[in-house]
Formats: C-alpha cells, sequence, structure tokens
C-alpha cells in the first residue's frame, strides 16, 4: 500500500495533468448542449462590461458607416411603410382581424458588443438581456436578414449563436420555388454558407433569393438570408450542393433585432402534442 | 510577498488584459492571431512547483475562455502547455542549473536561448488550440498556416515587451 501512495505521489504531476484535461475536455464537449452555463461566457456581467470598453474606441471610428446604413434602413422602411398604407386602402376588405395574428412579433434592437468570424462556431453577445425580455431560442436579425440565434441569457446581456456556427441550422426556401431546405454554415468563409436537402428535381439558379420559410417559429416567413452563388448536382446525390453568398457581411454587424414571438408557445404546444416538433429545423 | 513575485503578479495582470481587451479584437489578414496570455505560464519561474503552474494554467485558460465564449479550448490547451514547459525546461537546463527564483526571460537567459525555449513551446499551444477550435484536421494546411503565423505574432509581441520593459533593469 505505500508504495502504491509512493508511486502515485512520483507521479503528481501527471495525474493532475491528467485530470484537468479530462475537466476540460468534458467542457469542451458540453458547452454546445448546455444553455445553463451563462455565468461561464461573455453574458457575465464583468466581462461584458470589459468587452464594452475595449469596444467603446472601435465604434466611434465606425459611428459614419453606422449612421449611413440607419439611414438607409429607415428610408427603406418608410417606403415600405407607404406601399403597405397604399394597399391597405385598396384593399380594405381583405383585413385580417386577429389582432393576436398582426401583432404577433415584437422587435427589440439590441446592439453587437463582441462578435467573431473566424472560428468554427462563432457567438455574438448584444447588449440586451432577461430584462428587456429576452429569453434563449429567440431569432435575431438585422436589416439585411437572419444574424443568428439567442442561445443564454444574462439579466442585461445575451450570447446568440451566430449564424456562422456548424450546429446552426435554419429552415429556409427559395423564394422563386418555394422548396424547403436547411440553412447550414461549412466553416470557412464567412461569406458562404450551405443550402441543403434541395431534391434533384428542383433546379435552382444562380442568382435566385433564400429567405426563411417560417416554419419553426424562430424566424418570421421572408427574413432574407442570402442569394444562390453556386449550384451542383452530382450522380450519386439525392440533392443539389447549393452554395448561397450570405447578405449579412459578419464582420461588420453593430446593431440587430431580436424577434420575440408571441404565439411561439402556442405554435411549438400544438407541434409537441401532434409529434412534429424540430422535424423542420 | 517579495517583489519578485509581485513582478510576476502584475505583469500577468497586463497580460491578461492585453489579451482580453486588445488582442482579442486583432487577427493580422484573418490568420495571424496574438494569444500573449500564455506567456504568463511561459514567464513563471522555473522552479515554481509543477502541480502549482498546472493550476495555475487551467484557470488563466477558462479566464481567457469566458471571454473567448470557448468554454474549455484555452484551459485545455495552457495546461497542455505548462505540462509540456516542465519538460522542455528541463531539456535545455543550461550549464550550472537555473538560478532560484528567476524567470526565463531575454535578460536573465539571453536572446538565443529564450527563442529555443518558447517557440516550440508556443508552436505546440498554438497547434492544439486551433486543431481543437477546428474540431479536427479537415481544414488541415488552413489550420496549420494559422497556426504558424499566429506563433510568430505571438512570439514577436512577447519579445517586444521584454525588450520595452526589461532594458532599463539591464543598464542598471
Amino acid at each position: 500500500m505505500g508504495r502504491l501512495f509512493l508511486l502515485l505521489f512520483k507521479y503528481r504531476a501527471m495525474l493532475v495533468f491528467v485530470l484537468l484535461e479530462i475537466l476540460s475536455s468534458w467542457m469542451i464537449l458540453s458547452s454546445d448542449l448546455s444553455v445553463s452555463a451563462s455565468a461561464f461566457n461573455s453574458s457575465n456581467q464583468i466581462v461584458a462590461k470589459i468587452i464594452l470598453f475595449s469596444n467603446a474606441t472601435q465604434n466611434y471610428f465606425g459611428l459614419t458607416t453606422l449612421n449611413q446604413e440607419l439611414a438607409h434602413e429607415n428610408a427603406k422602411l418608410r417606403q415600405e411603410l407607404t406601399s403597405l398604407q397604399q394597399s391597405v386602402i385598396n384593399t380594405s376588405n381583405l383585413k385580417v382581424d386577429d389582432t393576436e395574428i398582426i401583432s404577433q412579433y415584437e422587435y427589440q434592437d439590441a446592439k453587437v458588443i463582441n462578435n467573431t468570424t473566424q472560428w468554427l462556431n462563432n457567438y455574438i453577445t448584444i447588449d440586451k438581456g432577461s430584462s428587456n425580455g429576452l429569453a434563449p431560442d429567440m431569432g435575431v436579425i438585422n436589416q439585411h436578414g437572419v444574424v443568428g440565434k439567442i442561445h443564454s441569457v444574462s439579466k442585461h446581456y445575451a450570447v446568440l449563436v451566430s449564424l456562422l456556427h456548424n450546429n446552426v441550422l435554419v429552415s429556409s426556401k427559395i423564394k422563386r420555388t418555394g422548396t424547403i431546405g436547411t440553412i447550414n454554415w461549412g466553416g470557412s468563409d464567412p461569406q458562404i454558407a450551405d443550402l441543403k436537402y434541395i431534391p434533384r428535381h428542383i433546379s435552382p439558379s444562380i442568382g435566385d433569393t433564400i429567405v426563411t420559410s417560417g416554419y419553426n417559429a424562430v424566424f418570421p416567413e421572408d427574413i432574407p438570408i442570402g442569394i444562390i452563388e453556386a449550384v451542383e448536382l452530382k450522380e450519386d446525390k439525392n440533392f443539389n450542393d447549393i452554395k448561397v453568398k450570405l447578405e449579412n457581411d459578419f464582420t461588420k454587424l453593430s446593431f440587430v433585432y431580436v424577434i420575440k414571438n408571441k404565439l411561439k408557445i402556442e405554435k411549438d404546444s400544438i407541434e409537441f402534442e401532434n409529434f412534429i416538433l424540430d422535424t423542420n429545423e | 510577498m517579495n517583489s519578485s513575485s509581485a513582478k510576476i503578479i502584475f505583469q500577468s495582470v497586463i497580460f491578461f488584459l492585453l489579451q482580453v481587451v486588445i488582442f482579442r479584437n486583432v487577427a493580422l489578414f484573418d490568420v495571424g492571431f496574438c494569444f500573449i496570455y500564455i506567456a504568463i505560464i511561459l514567464l513563471l519561474p522555473i522552479e515554481l512547483d509543477r502541480i502549482i503552474v498546472l493550476l495555475i494554467a487551467f484557470v488563466l485558460g477558462l479566464m481567457v475562455d469566458v471571454f473567448y465564449n470557448s468554454f474549455g479550448i484555452h484551459a485545455s490547451t495552457a495546461v497542455i502547455f505548462a505540462f509540456i514547459r516542465y519538460y522542455w525546461a528541463n531539456t535545455m537546463t543550461p550549464q550550472g542549473g537555473y538560478d532560484s527564483n528567476s524567470s526565463p526571460n531575454i535578460s536573465t537567459m539571453g536572446i538565443q536561448w529564450f527563442s529555443t525555449f518558447a517557440i516550440p513551446l508556443l508552436f505546440i499551444h498554438h497547434f492544439a488550440l486551433f486543431f481543437i477550435e477546428a474540431g479536427g484536421f479537415s481544414f488541415f494546411w488552413f489550420t496549420l498556416f494559422k497556426v504558424i503565423i499566429s506563433t510568430f505574432f505571438t512570439f514577436l509581441v512577447i519579445l517586444l515587451f521584454q525588450l520595452l520593459f526589461l532594458t532599463k533593469k539591464r543598464r542598471v
């Protein structure tokens, strides 16, 4: 017995090393699954404060472009508003009466305070949290299109899984044909994503717009994602290989909108009752 | 607490803040990253107990992970770094051994010894870091390229720091 302890003592550094490695490997493997570990990412208060400080100077230099983008978006929204007002006058007899459906989505603006694009699994931190009503699994967009999905929230901050994350799948469709597919980022170029599960008999053409399908309650329908850049159909494959150029420049995110879907619980629970939840994510 | 350990703690805080405030946002041409926080472990006194170094590395790695949202990756690679550093320092023992409580820097060891000491260790650390992050060897050459560029970037920054802040001591 004494010799065993002697042996253990002799290799104590090795033992500590192996233990720490097992512990950290377990952390790496479990980090994608656990939403609860919010104290250990940048939604933590102190960490977010430091990150805010480090981004403050950078933001100042980016103000001009930011202003321009906001002005652009304002103009676009104004245009859409007028066209909507016009159409309401013309089609007043087709009005939807259910106000809960009309005001189903609520938008919360937030500022990006931390963002990466260079890793295989990228995360974004924003400066709004549970005190603004944010919760995990809400969708996030900006004026160009889909940005990501909320992963975890603290009181004043939230961490998103970026669309540039290997495990993020967004239910989407080709606008022209209406075919449903799934967007997943391939992992190398922050401009390009893959569109999967478009069957052989559909022939998408270069330049087709890809938008969200609205099938999962995270994103509303018709939020832009990107345009098709290349299509390839291999002999032995059931699905097309489609490369999509993303609308968003993820290296330049500044302001985003979090989508709160008031009817999400209702939709999810009726789907859950019928066992079809999560089949089209 | 004597003055040399106070200096090490001060230096460590500076390196950590530099990492999370400045170098977190730096990516030269999308391939050059600087992980200067690893210098905290690199410059710890060689005589320091191995287990303490391992534990410091683990805690430091976790703290960096919090900022990078990469739960566990920096912790595991920093521990690998600390583990190998002990054996590498043993192999490279100069004639007459190390001075007690001296940290391995260019003013005590000279630039040539320091380069041979630091570069292979940094390479192994960056190699492990980038390949764990990439989740395997699927982008082998691109990742290797990132590893090499980043190793030299980190090394240059560590070297610059020592040249800037250790010269005064040598003149005295």
